[in-house]
């Protein structure tokens, strides 16, 4: 079973404190959306809402087009995986999975039989009768889900559910967890605070920054056309240059530190004025080294300051002339060896930059 | 020097052992006396003294009252100890930290004052004294240990298995009773267990609030008014045996179950 989610102009305070600020939200019936963001930005707050354990002060909540928003947890049509699996300690694993088919009235056979199931796609046949505590982390975290899983919910919630596992482990637990979406074709709502980790599992990526959505969209737009200077910065390394732009008919003219240059369009998504301060954002992996082909973005000639090899790059901070002395960071081939103080000249393609407005602060 | 406070040390807590065990000792040894009088010399060992405590129909009589009374008064503290504690633990309540040192504060009043209050009241009402009384007086004194036990237990952790647990469709009374309680048994258990041991050998507020029908205790003060009896010392000891292995039954189970977690 399968829904959509969405959220309409929810607020959450607790006491003084503001959790959520007017989020407004919709996710396709079948996505696995991840909510991205710090500790404290709001993203678990909002899974509660969702789950039914938390009532929003204000706005609703729409789960298949139905208004769950006074619903309680046990009436909604989602469940939840906790970061601490929550499994029940008294009971057998089959007994954990089928307690929501229990709670239905299934009869014990029918449930019985549904739990092993459960249990045989969550790769933990034959383990029934085990208890809780003889299982390692990642084991609890499939029964977990199993549990979670069994009582067929349109909407699956994922507090953290990996938070607690080594690296390894994660990432095995990822792919399991999108291969387990795609197979029951569930709802899945992920939260983390690992975008890494979002980037691997989700279709869809919300990112969160205190109470507020700050961007959404598939990962690969958020990476490489985030809308913010937030998200840009939360989905992995960037660099930021402020600019001055104009706009031109169908073009944006640039005037920043490296000179006058003129980008296509589609480099912005953000709603800034015309003409008006803004920031250049480019990632690391687009700074190129060597002469500046014609077209390109010349940052002119830069020192390396720091360098280190990180595998399948070199991980460098340069510092620009056409930046008094400014840093940058730059992801250099892994065949190029530079050590460092070392002088480079640096350029960009400008079909990978991204203009996004001016912000206060970082 | 070391050797000398080594052997100094030994003797010590050999005299402290002695100190709190000699009397226990002294009693069982007794019981076991042929002769009619449990003082030196020992002339035993014989069984006597027990046939006749399990002949005696008073006795036995009592000592089936004061089952009774441990294991029921023990079961109501434990429930109502219980559910106070799964109250106040989980739900927002006025004045919470008052209403637990309420609950808890009869462990620091004397069993001579409850139990001479709640004389005064059964009688006040007409209320008439009998092992319903008795049982009462014993939930009044074990319920704070019972609550403080399983109130103790009731960690965060809890707090999330009960929400997937009401996630998965449980209504409240299905939490409590097929999640919170098999949760918490082992401290429920040990406060049943605590409940009857200190039912079984109570005596002041089982004296005041009984009348024809009396707990063993109350049974072995008034034989003891008649003298030294190796008979009394059997059922002395009889009482012991039970409070021990009461004692060892919980020791077993809750260090089973700390193990396991």
């Amino acid at each position: 079973m399968t829904a959509e989610v969405e959220i309409r102009g929810v607020s959450h305070r607790f006491g003084e404190t503001v959790a959520l600020r007017n989020v407004t939200l919709s996710i396709g019936a079948g996505r696995f959306a991840v909510l991205l963001g710090p500790s404290g930005c709001g993203k678990t707050t909002l899974l509660s809402v969702l789950g039914g354990f938390l009532f929003p002060t204000e706005g609703r909540v729409l789960i298949g087009g139905r208004d769950v928003t006074t619903l309680p947890a046990a009436r909604r049509p989602t469940t939840t995986v906790f970061q601490d699996y929550a499994l029940f300690p008294h009971m057998t694993l089959g007994a954990n999975v089928a307690f929501g088919l229990r709670m239905r009235g299934v009869a014990r056979a029918a449930r019985n039989a549904r739990a092993a199931e459960m249990l045989r796609l969550v790769g933990l046949e034959g383990a029934f009768d085990r208890r809780p505590h003889e299982l390692s982390g990642g084991q609890r975290q499939r029964v977990a889900l199993a549990r979670a899983l069994a009582v067929e919910p349109e909407v699956l919630l994922l507090d953290e559910p990996l938070g607690a596992l080594d690296l390894k482990l994660r990432r095995q637990m990822q792919e399991e967890l999108k291969a387990i979406q795609r197979r029951v074709g569930t709802t899945f709502v992920h939260v983390t605070h690992d975008q890494e980790e979002a980037m691997a599992i989700a279709d869809r990526i919300v990112v969160m920054n205190a109470g507020r959505v700050m961007d959404q969209g598939p990962p690969e737009q958020l990476y490489l056309r985030p809308r913010s200077r937030f998200s840009a910065a939360f989905m992995g390394e960037a660099n930021f240059v402020a600019v001055e732009v104009r706009r031109e008919g169908g073009t944006i003219r640039i005037d920043s530190p490296f000179g006058e240059h003129r980008l296509p369009a589609t480099v912005s998504d953000g709603d800034f004025s015309v003409s008006g301060p803004a920031e250049l954002c480019f990632r690391p992996e687009h700074v190129a080294c060597g002469e500046a082909p014609e077209g390109s973005i010349d940052l002119g000639r830069g020192t390396v300051r720091d360098i280190a090899f990180s595998g399948s790059h070199r991980r460098a901070r340069i510092t620009l002339d056409a930046l008094d002395g400014g840093e940058i960071l730059a992801y250099l081939p892994q065949a190029m060896e530079v050590a460092a103080d070392a002088g480079l000249r640096l350029h960009l393609d400008p079909a990978r930059v991204i203009l996004l407005p001016r912000e206060e602060g970082p | 020097m070391r050797r000398a406070t080594g052997w100094l040390a030994a003797f010590y807590a050999a005299a402290i052992y002695a100190f709190i065990f000699l009397p226990v000792a002294v009693l069982v040894l007794f019981s076991f006396q042929e002769s009619r009088l449990p003082v030196p010399p020992f002339d035993g060992p014989s069984l006597a003294w027990y046939r006749a405590v399990l002949e005696d129909r008073r006795l036995t009589e009592a000592l089936g009252n004061s089952l009774l009374v441990a294991i029921l008064s023990s079961m109501v503290a434990a429930v109502l100890g219980f559910l106070a504690a799964y109250g106040l633990a989980r739900y927002r309540l006025p004045a919470s930290g008052l209403q637990r040192a309420l609950i808890t504060a009869p462990l620091s009043v004397s069993y001579l004052i409850i139990g001479l209050g709640l004389l005064i009241m059964f009688s006040r009402l007409g209320v008439p004294r009998s092992l319903v009384t008795v049982g009462i007086g014993h939930v009044v004194i074990n319920l704070p240990l019972c609550f403080a036990i399983t109130y103790s237990q009731m960690g965060a952790h809890q707090v999330n298995i009960e929400r997937a647990a009401r996630d998965l469709g449980a209504r409240d009374r299905q939490v409590l009773l097929l999640i919170t309680a098999p949760m918490l048994m082992p401290a429920i258990l040990a406060g049943f267990l605590l409940s009857v041991t200190f039912s079984w050998d109570e005596f002041i507020i089982a004296f005041l609030l009984s009348r024809f029908e009396v707990t063993l205790p109350v049974e072995i003060w008034s034989l003891l008014r008649s003298g030294l009896n190796p008979e009394n010392n059997a059922v002395g000891s009889i009482v012991f045996l039970f409070s021990f292995a009461l004692v060892i039954v919980m020791e077993l189970l809750l260090l089973r179950k700390a193990r396991r977690s």
